[in-house]
């Protein structure tokens, strides 16, 4: 496949022959912890969140380009070029800081399994188990490359929630005129809301990924624009799909005042496409997106760190040859899924609050990717523009003052 | 390792990690920060020879001679300090080694350094580099909590880069790459950064270069290739087999090729144009032009002597007649035990062979079947064209599983 690509279409049209990694992280993107957050903030806000959506998708294609460019331009992981630039202690932190959030994202993709599944009555006692076993053995078993194939083509899924949102007869005039109106709260609920829609979106580990998926594509700095195009493109689609999960939402639960508990209230947002079968085509779109997420984040996981640390990595190592890889693939993935047996945590939230941990924990490496995007010695003529550094601080000072407000707003009377 | 216990029982063995970001005094004050060792002379002496400073922001070499290290503390002795400025073309510890990849000649992979050992013995000397987790802990200040093994690698075996430029720092005059097998190179070129794979390639004698490009996966020698500089381009396509440059062809940009294209002799760029129309799968593109041919006329002793004169001796003689029509084969290693004055054409046995748009599962039966070294590719008179050697069925075999997986 790789081949011909190459081959035949890369040389009339070079942006085929490497497209892909930003489409693909774009699009991983919207799993469990994505349709979950999106489907809530359309169901509990309305459309008033949309203007946060619509600054992130520039923080999402900024925050991609870098992690592309740097890539391309040093043929290193941002895990490796962390460690080479600020040592092992900082380097050390930021791998804590990768692995908690992570585990958070793991656990937000085993409670989309459970959600979906619990649609079909099958209760996550019986499901979780036996999705880790699932996803264990077809990440080291089976080949991950089939995975991301078959997951992309049913990534199509997404289209529903266009065709949803359609059908449901929004006033398009007020959705888009909401997408560029700033509307701010002190509410509690807002505020933690608002900080899980940038955190579902821009995450630390899509960070790590688009880096190394650009060196282990070997892409030279020939192939930047071709892969700029790749990482808008990509960024622009994961919210223009975000946008209709929202919209589809407000419309259908939020002008009704359902608030969302379960899969099956989501789910309620297909109905005017799908009818009594909502859930089913709901639970599949979840079950798939989850899945594939379940099975990518402790693989990605365990990529950087064992790069931060130099020790082997790859699945085409054995186990005992890179006992590290496999040891951090297996703890995050079975602490991800225990945290979603326990019995004292309901899945919507931890489909939710993952989120939100997800962005908090953002800040730290938005601060290592700045000052690296910005090394003059390391990139030389590939550093960031002005306009690329601005955008990067608006959305750490977005997330900054949203969790600021979020603490204060813990000590006022509601 | 054997190494530390060499420097253990001399005592006076410090870690780098342990004595970076120390202040320096000058009778009770503090006045600067310790933050580099700079090694300016020759690197396969491994003395350190300058120590970086940071004084109000500001950074300066000192001469080693000038500090003293007692009880894990730096002192300056001297009245007149002389600090120069900081150059950072210099080879520094902390800045190009600490942390960074190496190549482990030994291992002949790539290695991050997690500790430099140094060893004091009047000047500080480096003894080599720790690679355990071990050196890891330690610098995280739980080397006490968890007591593992020390890894190392003694200096003389690493070559570490130039962290900005990215060149390989060769220690010894004598360039211990070149004795790697091409496919150790190309698996570090693989994993080496954009900068550092640029810095092998050009250390690499052509021939080792073009070798290694040519068992490097297609996108490292895309990368590698469109990087050069022209003059280290043209050495190492010249020094290029002719079916590894139109393999690299398709993966390469319009004028990258172009520039290849400038530089070979006008025979390779026939027989390149020449294959470059063939498909991957099929003989004519599998085939190389360039293998061994000999008169059927020719005896078995002057065959013998033309290969004493070989640099690269081929396994099979391929045997042909004034029109280059197949007579038959014979391996190298047969001829020794055959009369020395009989012809070739009287000592060939019949080949197989198959013409160049033969379809790959047809040369992988014949191969196996007749359990070949080499099988010769004819055009439609019977004339040999090229030949397709067993390497590169096995090469084309792992690919296939490489890039043909179902969707």
């Amino acid at each position: 496949m790789k081949n011909l690509f190459k081959t035949r279409f890369g040389r009339i049209l070079p942006i085929l022959a490497i497209l892909g990694p930003g489409i693909i992280s774009g699009s991983v993107d919207n799993d469990a912890g994505g349709i979950a957050t999106y489907s809530v903030a359309g169901a509990s806000f309305g459309l008033s969140l949309l203007w946060v959506l619509f600054i992130t998708t520039f923080s999402l294609a900024v925050t991609q380009e870098i992690g592309a460019r740097m890539g391309l331009a040093t043929g290193k992981g941002l895990a490796s070029l962390i460690r080479e630039k600020f040592g092992i202690r900082w380097t050390t932190f930021i791998m804590v800081v990768l692995l908690i959030a992570n585990i958070g994202t793991i656990a937000a993709e085993f409670a989309g399994i459970a959600s979906a599944l619990e649609v079909f009555n099958i209760n996550k006692y019986v499901s979780i188990p036996f999705a880790v076993l699932l996803v264990f053995f077809l990440v080291t078993k089976g080949s991950f490359k089939k995975l991301e194939k078959i997951f992309l083509v049913a990534s199509a899924f997404y289209l529903v929630y266009i065709i949803s949102a359609f059908m449901s007869h929004p006033h398009w005039g007020v959705a888009v005129e909401s997408l560029v109106t700033p509307h701010f709260s002190l509410s509690k609920n807002y505020l933690i809301t608002m900080i899980a829609v940038i955190g579902t979106t821009i995450t630390p580990w899509g960070q790590f990924f688009i880096q190394d998926y650009v060196v282990d594509k070997k892409l030279t700095k020939e192939d930047l624009n071709p892969e700029r195009a790749d990482v808008f493109l990509g960024s622009f689609i994961t919210n223009f799909i975000s946008f209709f999960i929202i919209v589809a939402c407000a419309v259908t639960l939020f002008a009704h005042n359902i608030p969302i508990s379960d899969a099956k209230d989501a789910a309620i947002a297909l109905q005017p496409l799908a009818g009594q079968f909502a859930g089913i085509l709901f639970a599949f779109g979840l079950l798939n997106a989850s899945l594939f997420g379940a099975a990518l984040v402790p693989v990605a996981t365990s990529y950087v760190i064992t790069e931060a640390f130099g020790f082997e990595s790859g699945l085409n190592f054995s186990f005992t040859e890179a006992p590290e890889f496999y040891g951090l693939f297996s703890f995050s993935l079975f602490i991800g899924a225990i945290l979603v047996i326990a019995p004292f945590l309901p899945l919507l939230q931890i489909l939710f609050f993952t989120q939100a941990i997800n962005a908090v924990l953002l800040l730290p490496v938005l601060v290592f990717v700045y000052i690296l995007a910005n090394d003059k010695k390391l990139l030389n003529g590939y550093r960031n523009g002005r306009i690329i550094n601005i955008i990067v601080i608006i959305t750490f000072a977005l997330i900054a003052i949203s969790s600021i407000a979020l603490l204060v707003s813990q000590f006022l009377p509601s | 390792m054997h190494i530390l216990a060499l420097v253990r029982k001399e005592g006076d063995m410090v870690y780098l990690s342990q004595l970076l970001n120390k202040p320096v005094y000058v009778g009770q004050r503090e006045y600067a920060k310790v933050i580099d060792f700079g090694v300016v002379q020759d690197l396969s002496t491994a003395n350190v020879s300058t120590i970086l400073i940071r004084k109000e922001g500001k950074k300066f070499t000192l001469p080693t001679d000038q500090v003293k290290f007692t009880e894990k503390r730096f002192f300056i002795e001297t009245e007149d300090i002389t600090l120069s400025p900081y150059n950072d073309k210099d080879f520094y510890l902390a800045e190009d080694l600490l942390d960074k990849q190496v190549i482990d000649v030994t291992g002949r992979r790539l290695v991050r350094v997690n500790d430099v050992i140094l060893k004091k013995n009047g000047v500080y000397k480096i003894v080599g580099i720790d690679i355990g987790f071990s050196g890891i802990l330690r610098r995280l200040g739980l080397g006490v909590v968890f007591n593992l093994r020390t890894i190392s690698i003694p200096w003389t075996l690493i070559e570490a880069f130039d962290y900005q430029m990215g060149q390989v720092r060769l220690k010894l005059s004598q360039n211990s790459l070149n004795a790697f097998h091409p496919a150790e190179i190309a698996d570090i070129l693989e994993d080496a950064g954009t900068k550092e794979r640029l810095g092998v390639v050009e250390l690499l004698d052509p021939r080792m270069a073009a070798a290694a490009l040519g068992e490097a996966d297609p996108e490292t020698q895309q990368s590698i290739l469109e990087s050069l500089p022209k003059d280290s381009l043209k050495k190492i396509v010249q020094k290029m087999s002719v079916a590894d440059i139109v393999d690299i062809l398709k993966e390469l940009n319009p004028f990258t090729s172009k520039e290849i294209f400038q530089n070979l002799e006008q025979d390779k760029i026939q027989n390149v144009r020449r294959l470059s129309v063939y498909p991957d799968n099929v003989a004519g593109g599998l085939m190389d032009v360039n293998f061994y041919r000999e008169k059927e006329d020719t005896t078995v002793a002057e065959t013998i002597e033309f290969l004493r004169l070989m640099r690269r001796r081929p396994e099979v003689v391929v045997v042909v007649d004034n029109e280059d029509t197949l007579k038959g084969i014979i391996a190298v290693r047969n001829l020794f035990n055959l009369e020395p004055d009989s012809s070739l054409k009287d000592v060939a046995i019949s080949a197989q062979s198959v013409t160049s748009d033969a379809p790959f599962k047809e040369i992988l039966r014949t191969f196996s079947e007749y359990n070949l070294r080499l099988l010769p590719v004819v055009d439609e008179n019977d004339k040999v064209i090229g030949a397709i050697s067993v390497d590169t069925v096995l090469e084309h075999v792992q690919r296939g599983e490489e890039y043909e997986e179902p969707i």
